[in-house]
């Protein structure tokens, strides 16, 4: 009989099935969240790569080309050869080279001398730019009487405005013939077809109020500082008063109350100035004062013709009033010109108007030309950015690297021959390994105080010279060459060291002949990676002084140098703009050394890895 | 005809030469030499065996090398020598030849004096061009010259001497490969000692010049005290120059640092590790390996730049953004950049000790109905905790060392603080600081230097040892 009255048969024990199942979406949520924070850490990664190489190559592209100054040059025996006896030294060290180059530039300009304006148009190019002009006359004084074309680079600031790193250079089209009046004052008035100077006026009127608004954002987080900073001054003030009646730490108080004193004294001169810059530019943007007046500290406008060059100093849709920068030529037709605004203050760049005005004539005279950069392969470090090159630093790199592959490949393949295959298991031979496991961890910065205290200091080798840091890369890179090579070695299979013995082969023999030939692609390899290591190796190299100005290349171990890394390291740290896609560029040779040392280490080990 | 073109071609060779060092072109000829008595110990030992019958006891090929060492390496081992002394020789006797008042100058300018004198007389553009310094240049051609050719004729006697004394040994009997192989062996294990003496000479050196910092400053107040300024006082009445070497804000700075690095990289570099070694496919792996390979190869003075030019600015707008006023050099900025540079070292570490992980511990954990996260969570990171940790303390001994990223992005004030949008100076940064620029060698900033660097070699050191045991240890359990 069935007792359907009877509970249904439900064990005391949950559903095991029933659980899992209740579970497994969440379970099945966490995979999924834990893969994907896998995901993110490797996007992460690679993200972080990829925004280094695009951001040096970004700020490289600048160094890529270089503005050149063409000149036809008059090699006159006065200013090349003052003494008169073709001595190539006297010519090099009392030729007046950049004399020269301004003659040349003076030809170009005549008038430039009674407008007081030849420094500025001198300021196209500097005068070490000149000094390999005397190189070449020393070399052939049979150029002396007759003329010369050279190509100089231009001044760094200038080479940058030209490539547009000043911000974006406008140029409006002019309308009408310009009509040009002499003032009485010296200036002269321009005017143009009706409101020619409409558009410019507008742009310019737009620009100073958005530096306006620009510069009120910019109060806004300076009065939040101010507020910060009084708070802190407060705050110290009872911490001093607290301290003098405890007696104690009341000069550290006072000096840091004194920092945050100046601190807020700082930003209220600051906020001052803004607040009087916001209360200009809105006046001049409105143009509540009559014409727009133009200064230093606002954009520039130049009106340009096919030879001649004005700068605005007040203007007027209808007019403007202009100093005249590049006097024009007789003949200039005047039909044909164009408004210039340069949006950068000449307060906010290193090369002023006149020089800008110049080189923009020179180069629509087409006697400054861009070319690729190549003054970064045939120079060596100077204190202009534009003559600076890398040749003494690649030079110094390879001399100090053949020293490190010279010491350290030999030594610590014998190294590693004599750790694997001759040495006894003993207390020594373990401390040896220790050792060099350790080693291969210190700073790298240690071995360079090792450097500095035991071969400048106690052996009293040269500064700065490739056989110190040529030797300090070779005892840092050493360990690395050891391990890879010891593993190496180890994996060669014993038998082929039983046929060699079995056949009557020395224990040397065996290894000479056939088991460092075998181990040769492993070691190799790891040897090439360590010499790209040391090729980019920068710290314990400023220990030993190779943090240095060299200008001549090194032509021996024992003279001045210094390497890439440091080159640039130096170059990253100096102030002109110029520099710093100088830089990205030499960053990016390094890395391209280091790709082709790195990719021919995978060639060998891919080429000659043989597995067992 | 054909000498008189001969003697041409050797006199313009002659020329070419003049201005290689004579030591130089003595060196290529003893090389030269000795490959030639190569040929000649080679060709005379199987000359004797097809003269006087019977067999060598060593290949010919051994006869060449023991004579070719013979010849070659106390010779150029007296050249090298040469070339090691020539420097100090040349300075000691140059100084008795200078006046008086030259002689007393200040170290600098003498050092200064005899670069000079030395550029004048072997090429080079020197700073100045006094009689003095003339006379001197002549007087140094004069020594160098002279020590060059003793030399030069002592390496050619020693030439010669091994060559005839090599000469009288080899014979049909004679154990050349022996000695030979035993030259080698020693070379050997020379080369093995050398990574003991480098050791010797970091602990010594650091030893030696932080003991004669300590004995002019307090350890107490270097280890403990909170103000560094190491500008010490020029001048004895000079007011508010003296020196303070209290190291406790570089230590913060420093820790501060490499901690805003390990939170980036500790994450990432693991979370590439697993994903990599557990999810990732093999295509997807042959891609991503080296692109974190490339990330290792990058010189740190590039992430130096990157720092400094690239993520500071962006920092530094950012935070102009939100209100907060952070420095140009922050360590915000330094820390994040060494994480990016640590990242690679982590997960390449941590991967093998990963891969190391038997897989017939993940199979049981599969069987047992876990999914992938779990076996990872619960079974693979537990075995390989060991091997992550060691792995983790070598990349905090990394950062700790890291020295081009600081320098350049972290700055020099040492501030005692943990904000990290401050500025904050490192060790690193202050021991090159310290050592860079005209520093004369034997003042406090240079001692302080070596005790800052003896301080960082000790904590990297105990790391690294730590670290190596542990995954040794590690490694044992499942080899």
């Amino acid at each position: 009989m069935t007792d359907t009255s009877s509970p249904p048969t439900t064990s005391l024990r949950p559903n095991l099935r029933d659980v899992v199942a209740a579970n497994m979406k969440k379970r099945y949520a966490t995979e999924k969240l834990f893969r994907g924070f896998g995901l993110a850490m490797v996007a992460t990664a690679i993200l972080a790569c990829g925004l280094l190489v695009v951001s040096i190559l970004a700020q490289s592209v600048p160094a890529l080309t270089e503005n050149r100054l063409h000149l036809t040059l008059n090699v006159s025996a006065a200013k090349a050869d003052p003494i008169g006896k073709g001595n190539a030294l006297e010519i090099r060290e009392q030729g007046d080279f950049y004399g020269m180059v301004q003659d040349g530039l003076v030809e170009r300009f005549p008038s430039a001398e009674a407008d007081g304006t030849l420094d500025d148009l001198f300021d196209v190019t500097t005068s070490l730019a000149a000094v390999p002009i005397g190189k070449t006359i020393a070399a052939d004084p049979s150029l002396i009487g007759k003329t010369l074309d050279v190509a100089l680079p231009v001044n760094d600031d200038l080479d940058l405005f030209l490539k547009g790193a000043f911000g974006k250079t406008l140029e409006i089209k002019g309308r009408g013939p310009l009509v040009v009046a002499l003032q009485p004052d010296g200036s002269f008035a321009l005017s143009g077809d009706g409101q020619a100077f409409a558009t410019a006026a507008q742009t310019l009127r737009n620009n100073l109020s958005q530096k306006a608004a620009a510069l009120e954002q910019v109060l806004v987080t300076k009065r939040q500082r101010l507020g910060a900073g009084q708070a802190q001054v407060k705050a110290l003030n009872a911490r001093l008063t607290a301290a003098k009646s405890a007696k104690t730490g009341v000069a550290g108080v006072e000096a840091s109350l004194e920092q945050a004193q100046s601190n807020v004294d700082g930003l209220v001169g600051e906020i001052s100035v803004d607040t009087a810059n916001i209360v200009a530019f809105r006046a001049s943007a409105r143009g509540e004062s009559g014409p727009l007046q133009l200064s230093d500290d606002k954009p520039t406008l130049l009106i340009e013709t096919k030879s001649g060059t004005y700068k605005v100093q007040s203007l007027t849709p209808a007019g403007a009033t202009a100093k005249l920068m590049v006097r024009p030529q007789s003949g200039d037709t005047q039909s044909d010109w164009q408004i210039i605004q340069i949006a950068t203050p000449q307060s906010g760049r290193a090369v002023n108007d006149e020089t800008i005005a110049y080189g923009r004539q020179l180069k629509a005279q087409n006697a400054i030309r861009s070319a690729l950069n190549t003054t970064i392969f045939t120079n060596s470090d100077s204190n202009e950015p534009e003559l600076s090159g890398l040749l003494s630093a690649f030079i110094g790199s390879l001399l100090t690297l053949a020293v490190t592959a010279c010491l350290a490949v030999p030594i610590g393949v014998a190294t590693a021959v004599y750790l694997e295959e001759f040495a006894p298991k003993n207390w020594l031979t373990d401390f040896i390994e220790v050792n060099i496991n350790n080693l291969a961890a210190v700073p790298s910065i240690v071995f360079g105080l090792l450097g500095f205290a035991v071969f400048l200091t106690f052996f009293n080798m040269p500064r700065s010279a490739p056989i110190v840091g040529g030797i300090v890369l070779a005892l840092m890179s050493l360990p690395v060459i050891i391990i890879a090579s010891r593993a190496a070695l180890k994996a060669v299979p014993p038998s082929i060291r039983e046929a060699a013995l079995g056949v009557g082969a020395s224990k040397m023999q065996t290894i000479f002949h056939h088991v460092l030939p075998l181990a040769m692609p492993g070691i190799m390899t790891g040897s090439i990676l360590a010499m790209a290591h040391a090729l980019g190796e920068t710290a314990p190299l400023l220990m030993i002084g190779m943090v240095a100005f060299i200008a001549d290349v090194p032509t021996g171990l024992t003279d001045s140098a210094t390497v890439l890394p440091v080159e640039l390291f130096m170059w990253a740290g100096r102030p002109e703009r110029a520099w710093e896609p100088r830089t990205a560029l030499a960053i990016i040779l390094l890395l391209i050394f280091m790709i082709v040392m790195n990719g021919i280490a995978i060639y060998l080990r891919r080429k000659f890895e043989r597995r067992w | 005809m054909v000498a008189r073109a001969g003697l041409g071609v050797i006199s313009v060779l002659m020329q070419g030469f003049s201005d290689l060092p004579i030591t130089l072109m003595i060196g290529v000829l003893i090389l030269a030499f000795g490959a030639w008595t190569w040929r000649d110990a080679h060709a005379r030992a199987i000359g004797t065996v097809r003269a006087t019958g019977g067999r060598l006891h060593s290949l010919p090929g051994y006869h060449g090398w023991y004579q070719l060492l013979w010849v070659v390496v106390p010779a150029i081992g007296l050249l090298l020598v040469f070339e090691i002394i020539a420097q100090g020789t040349m300075r000691s006797m140059l100084l008795g030849e200078l006046s008086a008042q030259t002689r007393d100058l200040p170290k600098e300018r003498l050092d200064l004096f005899f670069i000079d004198a030395q550029k004048l007389a072997f090429g080079g553009t020197p700073s100045a061009r006094t009689p003095e310094l003339l006379a001197a240049s002549e007087t140094l051609r004069g020594i160098r010259g002279g020590l060059s050719v003793a030399f030069s004729i002592g390496a050619i006697i020693l030439a010669g001497l091994g060559f005839f004394l090599s000469r009288s040994h080899l014979g049909r009997d004679f154990r050349a490969r022996n000695a030979v192989e035993a030259v080698i062996q020693a070379f050997m294990i020379i080369a093995s000692g050398i990574a003991i003496v480098t050791t010797l000479g970091i602990v010594s050196s650091l030893l030696f010049e932080t003991i004669k910092f300590f004995s002019s400053y307090s350890p107490i107040d270097f280890l403990f005290g909170t103000q560094w300024s190491p500008q010490v006082a020029i001048r004895a009445d000079q007011v508010g120059q003296s020196g303070a070497f209290g190291a406790v804000p570089l230590f913060t700075g420093t820790f501060l640092i490499m901690l805003i690095a390990m939170i980036v990289a500790i994450p990432v570099g693991l979370g590439s590790a697993i994903y990599l070694s557990e999810y990732a496919s093999s295509r997807a792996r042959a891609i991503i390996k080296p692109i974190l390979e490339l990330l290792a190869g990058i010189p740190t003075v590039v992430f130096g730049f990157f720092a400094l030019l690239t993520v500071a600015p962006i920092i530094r707008g950012f935070g102009t953004v939100i209100g907060l006023d952070v420095s140009a050099q922050s360590a915000l900025a330094a820390g994040l950049v060494m994480g990016i540079m640590i990242i690679p070292f982590i997960s390449s570490l941590s991967d093998d000790v990963i891969n190391a992980v038997p897989q017939a511990l993940r199979d049981g954990s599969y069987a047992m109905g876990a999914t992938k996260s779990e076996t990872i969570g619960r079974v693979v990171i537990p075995a390989a905790l060991p091997g992550i940790v060691g792995s983790v303390l070598l990349a905090v001994s990394k950062a700790l060392g890291e020295t081009m990223i600081v320098t350049m992005a972290a700055g020099q004030n040492a501030n005692l603080t943990l904000n990290p949008l401050d500025m904050v100076t490192t060790v690193t940064v202050q021991i090159v600081t310290l050592l860079t620029g005209d520093q004369e060698y034997d003042s406090p900033k240079t001692h302080a230097a070596f005790a800052l660097g003896f301080v960082l070699f000790f904590v990297t050191l105990i790391l690294n040892i730590i670290a190596l045991r542990v995954v040794q240890k590690y490694r044992e359990k499942y080899d």
